[in-house]
């Protein structure tokens, strides 16, 4: 409750634009260790590992842009909103004309005339504003639902680490909370704008009817204004860009309780997972209640410049009157007239707050989405994305002999974009491995020693910091699979869950996948087979079910190089049986990168390398090691004491 | 908020949710009122002031503008003081509804079913509809204080005007707070839509190495595309019928407006309404148009919020997976007699498990089918029932027991616990600056300390944000280690080492054998080097035939199904 949001938030004035093509192909080749890309935000720890914000100018383009796509749409809505906002003003002419009668001492039949008129202008008011809420409807809900799904399949190109930098909270906060924040803000702005610039001008075009000098008069106020707007928006950004960073903290706090109910539950953790959340939710609070604070100073600050033009335009009328310039009359209408501004000039300048609000937002968005143009090479984005067989096909003839090449790679993990946090030690440290195609390497090592993160580099998942991960010469994506070693099921049906690797494999393929890793059987004995909903909320099933399903799925994406990370370390005994038969299943005629603590697995590859701290330290056959006696000797020892 | 006093229906949680903030609520009533008295009065001293300089010029006018700046600090305070006290009703009851779903989410009871995205969507948005509410209320409570004082003047000016007003205002009222209700159900299936994008993106971020791992980004990002479109167009159907709606507030101001220019014509025409009057009337009638929108409003910001709360209700209401007793042992049994029976117990597998686990040693369980053995966790813990059988702690049933007092006495690690977002100090349960002793010991049993010395800020690192690095096998002794240190008299273990590498699960196994020494303690493993450190071993054979029970080496020697689990 007593952050103070200006101090946490960084703000972000002085960045430069995109990256030029020569940025991306750099990074993409993964030849400059750990290059920073222009445009990649937040340089304070506060923000530092959280996915990048765009700046000002690229969201004003993306805006721009989108409008500029729908002209016909935008101009119908604007001129619905101009329609609505001009029948407003039906009333007071209504009005005028029946006290006109009344002074020309005209019957009751009089009053008939301007009722009908105001009648047809409330009908032809009520039909617009119909209208107008339509046609912003669908000129909004559209872009921020495109921006969204943008942002989402940008994310999941990302490199891993990049992505989930900021934790799952920060992403999924950015496409569900930011984007209702838009969704608001821009729907609501849009109208709130055009009406008030009508009242507006239709003021000022009666305020210079009357006496050109109360026009004058009504001037001293505008410097105030226009002061304030530029103090209230550079103050409030800051606080607008931290509440949504706040926001994104909650959202993680929540999924992180959210998504371990049992932990929750069985560790006796709802009260401080509750206070957690509490906390989370308070601090996102305050920066609402800050906002809410400049928000009202900066409505205080406008109602001093409109006190101050009221009374230069009553002090100019005194003056006026006193030396015959002007009548009571006319000096009374320009002093309401003026009166009748400070709303909408209000309504004007507030939505330059709701612009800022939105902005915060679409500042968010936006940068994920062009980070990932930045940092996911151009090459890899397309194979990667792309599942369709027949490139797959194409690309594995093409280098039907070439090995999977891991050259001198390293890596530490560190902000997006960045060159990893200062301290950081190097996950993994100048690897070099050979894998021919048929051939199986294994890694072993303690955990902690690299090992996942090697797979995630040889697998794509990683850009390196430096070296590199190729095969016959060309970046790997789409040809390396990895079983990764903590398994998902997506919430859906076995059959969906499959059919992720290979969306076009028809009922016979997949049944052949299972029977191929020898899952058919407890599968066909779930409650609707392969239809059974599993995932969040469906049919439970085991880490070694889940991970059989993957060893299944990777028989029908069927890629020439395959990457075991632990794939069968999951639930014990009978499982683990038939889990490794379906782990050589999908190994065999592929080159195959196989992690594993379960030391029987890598007796047998042709070659064995041990990391520990990042660097490889040992490497040859299983007998060779032995012989050698070092680190793969001390684990075996460890292993075999239990099993022979 | 209390089990005893859950809201009974969707207007009582936002009754009650408005109420959270009751002082906050009514000083931006009674500011937002003194704003708009404030504003009213603008044009009056405007007047004054220039009648006062055709009197006298500037000299007589300067006191009215003093007024006039009096006028403005009246009308810009009070306007500052309550918009910020709206903003905190509105942000606090916003918040008060969401501690509501999490108070909910984490009950000891169980029984939530929504996936976490569905629940985060009620804990954000949803909530947040209800909090929007209360700011709305205020302005409305102003528009009704604004909407009273004009009538009375009308009825001073006009009786008949008054009444024509009056009920004007109150027709039209109902009418649109009818004509809102029907948006409630666009509303909740525009929740829906919200929620089922949200859910499909978590799981897609949650499942991304997999994902990524097999090339599937694209599919992903289809199903998402999917989900969103689909959202889109209930949030378009919900935003044409508001559409609609807008053009029959505008319809109805104006109605209001004819009604007033038209009756009060008719009575000025006919001499029974001076001109002054009437052009007050009118003045007034068009002044009061503002708060009549804002009243206007309130029905379809009532339906929005209703149609949050019926379905925050739906999940508040949902009933516990597992029950407590009416009067439940609160007294955990003495440490000696704390054993666990398992009375031919049939958890979600469908095999039914016999066996015991004696007080004060190191229990090893193997069970052949993986399926029944996750149910040995899932039944201490009370995730579920057993359908057949029981399970005893003590020789009492689990669920004649308090939960709390269960669970404090039973904990059970389960396999894929997870850390949650903070920092590894407070994931291992450990108050105050430094680890503090128990959590020192436990992280070095679990060989955790050397996890947390390769962590950037060591005990103060921060987990979830960034720090994914921390590998399956880490964050595997970071969760034995957090289980450890709460020293329970009975602890249960389900595979605690699985992502770890031989020679550190050698050391743990040591480490949690003099750890644990005398205390009750239940493995379930096939894991030979954590089965061959425990005093007793219990084999549950395939078809959930027990069982021996014996020790490692002895099942090792004697029994060839035993050797085919555990040797592999």
């Amino acid at each position: 409750m007593s952050t103070a949001p200006g101090q946490t938030a960084s703000v972000r004035g002085s960045q430069e634009a995109a990256a030029s093509p020569a940025d991306v192909s750099e990074i993409g080749s993964g030849a400059s260790a750990g290059a920073t890309y222009p445009g990649a935000i937040a340089s304070d720890a506060a923000t530092a590992r959280l996915l990048p914000v765009a700046d000002n100018r690229r969201c004003l383009a993306w805006a721009t842009g989108y409008a500029r796509r729908r002209p016909g749409l935008l101009a119908a809505a604007l001129g619905a909103m101009v329609v609505t906002a001009a029948m407003g003003l039906a009333a007071p002419l209504a009005t005028g004309e029946i006290v006109q009668a009344l002074v020309e001492r005209r019957g009751r039949g009089a009053a008939i005339g301007p009722v009908i008129r105001l009648a047809l202008a409330v009908l032809v008011g009520a039909l617009a504003a119909r209208a107008a809420g339509r046609l912003s409807a669908r000129l909004v809900l559209p872009a921020v639902a495109e921006l969204r799904e943008d942002v989402l399949a940008a994310a999941v190109a990302l490199p891993v680490d990049v992505a989930e930098a900021g934790g799952s909270g920060d992403l999924i906060s950015r496409v569900c909370n930011d984007v209702d924040q838009i969704t608001d803000a821009a729907q609501e702005s849009l109208a709130d704008f055009t009406s008030a610039a009508l009242a507006i001008c239709a003021a000022f075009i009666g305020l210079a009817a009357l006496d050109w000098r109360f026009l004058l008069a009504a001037l001293p106020a505008v410097p105030i204004q226009l002061w304030t707007l530029r103090w209230y928006l550079r103050s409030s950004r800051p606080v607008y860009a931290a509440g949504r960073i706040a926001e994104g903290r909650r959202t993680e706090s929540l999924l992180g309780t959210f998504a371990a109910l049992p932990t929750v539950r069985a560790l006796r953790l709802g009260p401080a997972r509750r206070a957690a959340a509490a906390q989370s939710s308070l601090d996102a609070v305050s920066y609402e209640i800050q906002a809410t604070r400049l928000a009202t100073r900066f409505y205080g600050r406008l109602n001093g410049a409109e006190l101050i033009g009221l009374g230069t335009i009553l002090a100019t009328a005194a003056v006026l009157i006193h030396d015959g310039g002007t009548t009571v009359g006319a000096a009374t209408s320009a002093a309401l007239f003026f009166v009748g501004l400070f709303n909408p000039i209000n309504t004007v300048l507030g939505v330059f707050d709701d612009l800022q609000q939105a902005g915060a937002g679409i500042a968010r968005l936006l940068g994920v989405r062009d980070h990932a143009a930045v940092v996911v090479p151009a090459s890899g984005r397309g194979a990667a994305a792309d599942t369709d067989t027949a490139t797959a096909t194409a690309d594995t003839d093409a280098d039907a002999d070439a090995s999977l090449v891991i050259d001198e790679v390293s890596f530490r993990y560190g902000p997006p974009g960045g060159p990893g946090r200062p301290g950081t030690p190097e996950a993994v440290s100048g690897i070099s491995i050979d894998i021919a195609p048929d051939r199986h390497v294994a890694v072993v090592g303690v955990s902690g020693s690299g090992k996942s993160t090697l797979a995630g580099l040889a697998a794509g998942l990683y850009t390196p910091g430096s070296g590199s991960v190729t095969i016959g010469g060309t970046p790997v994506a789409g040809r390396v699979a990895l079983i990764a070693q903590q398994p998902h099921l997506f919430a859906g049906t076995v059959a969906d869950n499959l059919r992720l690797a290979a969306p076009k494999a028809d009922d016979a393929q997949i049944s052949a996948a299972l029977t191929a890793t020898g899952a058919l059987p407890w599968v066909s004995a779930l409650p609707q087979g392969t239809d059974t909903l599993i995932g969040a909320g469906g049919h439970p099933l085991t880490g070694g079910q889940a991970q059989h399903l993957a060893l299944a799925r990777l028989l029908l994406l069927d890629p020439p190089f395959v990457i075991l990370d632990e794939a069968t370390a999951e639930g014990g005994s009978d499982a683990a049986r038939s889990l490794d038969a379906a782990a050589r299943a999908a190994i065999r005629d592929r080159g195959a990168l196989i992690i594993a603590h379960r030391l029987s697995q890598v007796v047998a590859a042709a070659q064995i390398v041990v990391l520990a701290d990042g660097r490889a330290v040992e490497r040859g056959t299983h007998d060779e090691l032995l012989a050698a006696d070092g680190h793969y000797a001390h684990l075996w020892q460890a292993w075999s004491r239990h099993r022979t | 908020m209390d089990t005893e006093t859950l809201p009974a229906s969707a207007p009582s949680l936002i009754r009650a949710a408005l109420l959270s903030r009751r002082r906050d609520l009514a000083m931006a009533c009674l500011l937002y009122s003194t704003h708009q008295l404030g504003e009213s009065l603008v044009p009056v001293v405007v007047g004054a002031a220039i009648a006062a300089a055709a009197d006298g010029g500037l000299s007589t006018t300067a006191p009215w503008l003093a007024v006039l700046a009096a006028d403005f600090a009246l009308l810009s305070l009070s306007y500052r003081f309550g918009a910020r006290a709206s903003q905190r009703a509105k942000q606090y009851a916003a918040h008060e509804v969401r501690m509501l779903v999490v108070d909910r989410a984490v009950r000891a009871g169980g029984g939530v079913e929504p996936p976490p995205g569905a629940l985060l969507t009620l804990a954000g948005s949803d909530a947040a509809r209800i909090g929007a509410f209360a700011g709305i209320c205020a302005s409305g409570l102003a528009a009704v204080v604004a909407l009273v004082v004009a009538t009375a003047l009308l009825m001073g000016f006009s009786p008949v005007l008054g009444a024509v007003v009056l009920v004007c205002v109150t027709v039209l009222l109902l009418a649109i707070g009818k004509a809102s209700d029907r948006l409630r159900a666009g509303y909740r299936s525009e929740q829906q839509g919200s929620a089922n994008a949200a859910t499909l993106a978590e799981d897609i971020v949650r499942g991304l190495r997999v994902l990524r791992g097999i090339g599937a980004e694209r599919a992903a990002a289809d199903a998402y595309t999917a989900a969103s479109r689909s959202a889109l167009n209930a949030a378009a159907r919900t935003a044409r019928m508001e559409s609609s709606l807008t053009g029959l507030r505008t319809l109805a101001t104006g109605a209001y407006l004819m009604a007033v220019a038209g009756v009060g014509g008719w009575l000025a025409l006919g001499g029974r309404l001076s001109l002054g009057h009437l052009v007050s009337a009118l003045g007034l009638a068009q002044f009061l148009t503002g708060s009549l929108q804002t009243l206007f409003g309130l029905g379809p910001a009532r339906a929005r919020a209703i149609a949050s709360a019926e379905r925050i209700l739906d999940l508040v209401r949902t009933p516990v997976g597992v029950s407590e007793p009416p009067e439940p042992v609160l007294d955990a049994p003495d440490a000696s007699n704390a054993d666990l029976q398992f009375r031919a117990a049939v958890g979600r597998s469908g095999t039914a498990l016999d066996f015991t686990v004696q007080p004060g040693r190191i229990t090893g369980l193997v069970v052949d089918d993986t399926r029944a053995a996750a149910d040995v966790p899932a039944l201490l813990a009370r995730e579920y029932d057993p359908v057949r059988g029981e399970v005893r702690l003590g020789g009492r049933p689990l669920r004649d027991y308090d939960l709390d007092t269960l669970r404090s006495t039973v904990l059970v690690a389960l396999h894929d616990a997870a850390l949650f977002p903070g920092t590894v100090r407070g994931n291992l349960g450990a108050p105050g600056p430094g680890p503090g002793p128990g959590a020192a010991e436990a992280a070095r049993t679990a060989t955790a300390d050397q996890v947390i010395s390769t962590l950037p800020e060591g005990w103060d690192t921060v987990l979830g944000e960034g720090t994914r690095s921390v590998s399956g096998g880490q964050r595997q002794r970071l969760a034995l280690a957090r289980a450890l240190a709460a020293r329970p008299a009975v602890l249960v273990l389900h595979d605690p080492t699985t992502a770890v590498d031989s020679a550190t699960e050698a050391v743990i196994a040591d480490n949690l054998r003099r750890y644990r020494e005398n205390q009750t303690t239940l493995i379930v493993t096939t894991s030979p080097a954590l089965l061959s450190r425990c005093d007793r071993v219990v084999f549950c054979g395939s078809k959930g035939t027990t069982a021996a029970d014996s020790t490692h080496d002895e099942l090792v020697a004697s029994l060839d199904a035993y050797r085919a689990v555990v040797v592999r």
